[in-house]
């Protein structure tokens, strides 16, 4: 298992920020320090972290806020917040979970404590990762079973129909390289189809302005279309 | 002459390989399903059967499994528009001899279909 290396540590303390700086660092994280809550968004944009650490008790914007404004973010919903807090009532726990909190470790931090807790919210952030992948595999693979399935009927009555045209018409009749190029496209739709069928894994690409498309030459186990 | 089976419950499918199959030679019947073949196959003899596997009720592997019981000494091909690995081991295991998938080529099927002929005169010669 691969956990994050990329940890942003909000704090308004900084003599907290610090203290989980050096155990974070040691333990090989890449992290990044923020004083004022308000400027998170903003920083979580740039440094672009993989697991966020958040004080609750913070002037101005409390972490309760700011969880509440990443998770109201399309782009930030999804990366996992663990909340820092000394005051541990049944109250405010309730509120860090209500807010979207992953989890949250009591200050003062004990090291085992916090990354024993940050492997498991990544752990669980993963699985939830893969179980997504899956499912988006299984709807791609059951679209591709029905491309091929819906579209090869109709493609084998073009194809073998212009090919019967061709094998009953003299050479020389007129529309037979028409009857040709018909065959030849047809049969390229097929194998195309049959690159669909192949599809292994889940992997796109860009498309048109911000779209995507699935990426045949790398899904397939045959490789790309010829 | 050389009887052939057709069963795909597209009918674009079975008028092509009927036109395609009575050109080269070959006396043909059709079906659109599977339980409309087994009516069939108990009262006309086939050397050469080409099933399609997605079919309304009894589908292809199931009707591969009885035409097999019936006629010992036939070719059974699949032609299939779609097909994964586990569809093929299943068709492996019910008795087909080969499979295409669609579109396939009509030179490419006719190949196949001589080739089938040749192999299936060898049994009768031997049976004979």
């Amino acid at each position: 298992m691969t956990y994050s290396r990329k940890v942003l540590i909000v704090d308004d303390n900084k003599l907290n920020l610090t203290l989980i700086d050096v155990i974070l660092r040691r333990d090989g994280y890449e992290t990044c320090l923020v004083l004022d809550s308000q400027t998170v968004l903003s920083v979580v944009e740039s440094f672009a972290p993989d697991l966020i650490l958040l004080d609750i008790d913070m002037p101005v914007l409390s972490g309760l806020e700011v969880c509440q404004q990443l998770k109201e973010s399309e782009k930030l919903k999804d990366i996992p917040v663990i909340f820092v807090t000394g005051n541990t009532d049944d109250d405010i726990i309730k509120k860090a979970f209500a807010v979207g909190g992953h989890d949250y470790v009591r200050k003062p931090v004990n090291q085992i404590e916090l990354l024993t807790r940050m492997h498991a919210v990544n752990a669980r952030v993963e699985l939830i990762e893969h179980i997504k992948y899956e499912e988006k595999l299984k709807g791609i693979l059951e679209m591709a079973g029905t491309v091929c399935h819906e579209f090869n009927q109709p493609l084998q009555v073009i194809s073998g129909s212009a090919e019967l045209l061709l094998l009953e018409s003299a050479d020389d009749a007129p529309g037979r390289d028409l009857a040709e190029t018909i065959v030849d496209q047809a049969l390229r739709m097929g194998t195309i189809n049959s690159k669909l069928m192949k599809i292994t894994r889940y992997e796109k690409k860009h498309y048109i302005g911000n779209s995507t498309i699935i990426d045949l030459e790398k899904t397939s186990i045959t490789g790309g279309i010829k | 002459m050389k009887r052939v089976l057709v069963v795909d419950d597209e009918k674009g499918i079975r008028d092509l390989f009927r036109r395609v199959l009575e050109t080269a030679g070959y006396k043909v019947k059709t079906a659109e399903s599977g339980e409309q073949a087994l009516e069939i196959l108990e009262h006309d003899k086939f050397t050469l059967l080409l099933f399609d596997l997605n079919l309304p009720g009894i589908d292809g592997i199931e009707l591969c499994k009885k035409a097999r019981k019936i006629l010992p000494i036939s070719i059974i091909i699949a032609i299939t528009g779609y097909a994964s690995l586990f569809h093929l081991h299943d068709c492996r295991q019910a008795g087909f001899d080969d499979y295409f998938i669609k579109p396939v080529s009509i030179k490419t099927l006719l190949a196949e279909v001589e080739l089938a002929s040749k192999r299936i005169d060898r049994w009768l010669d031997r049976e004979a």
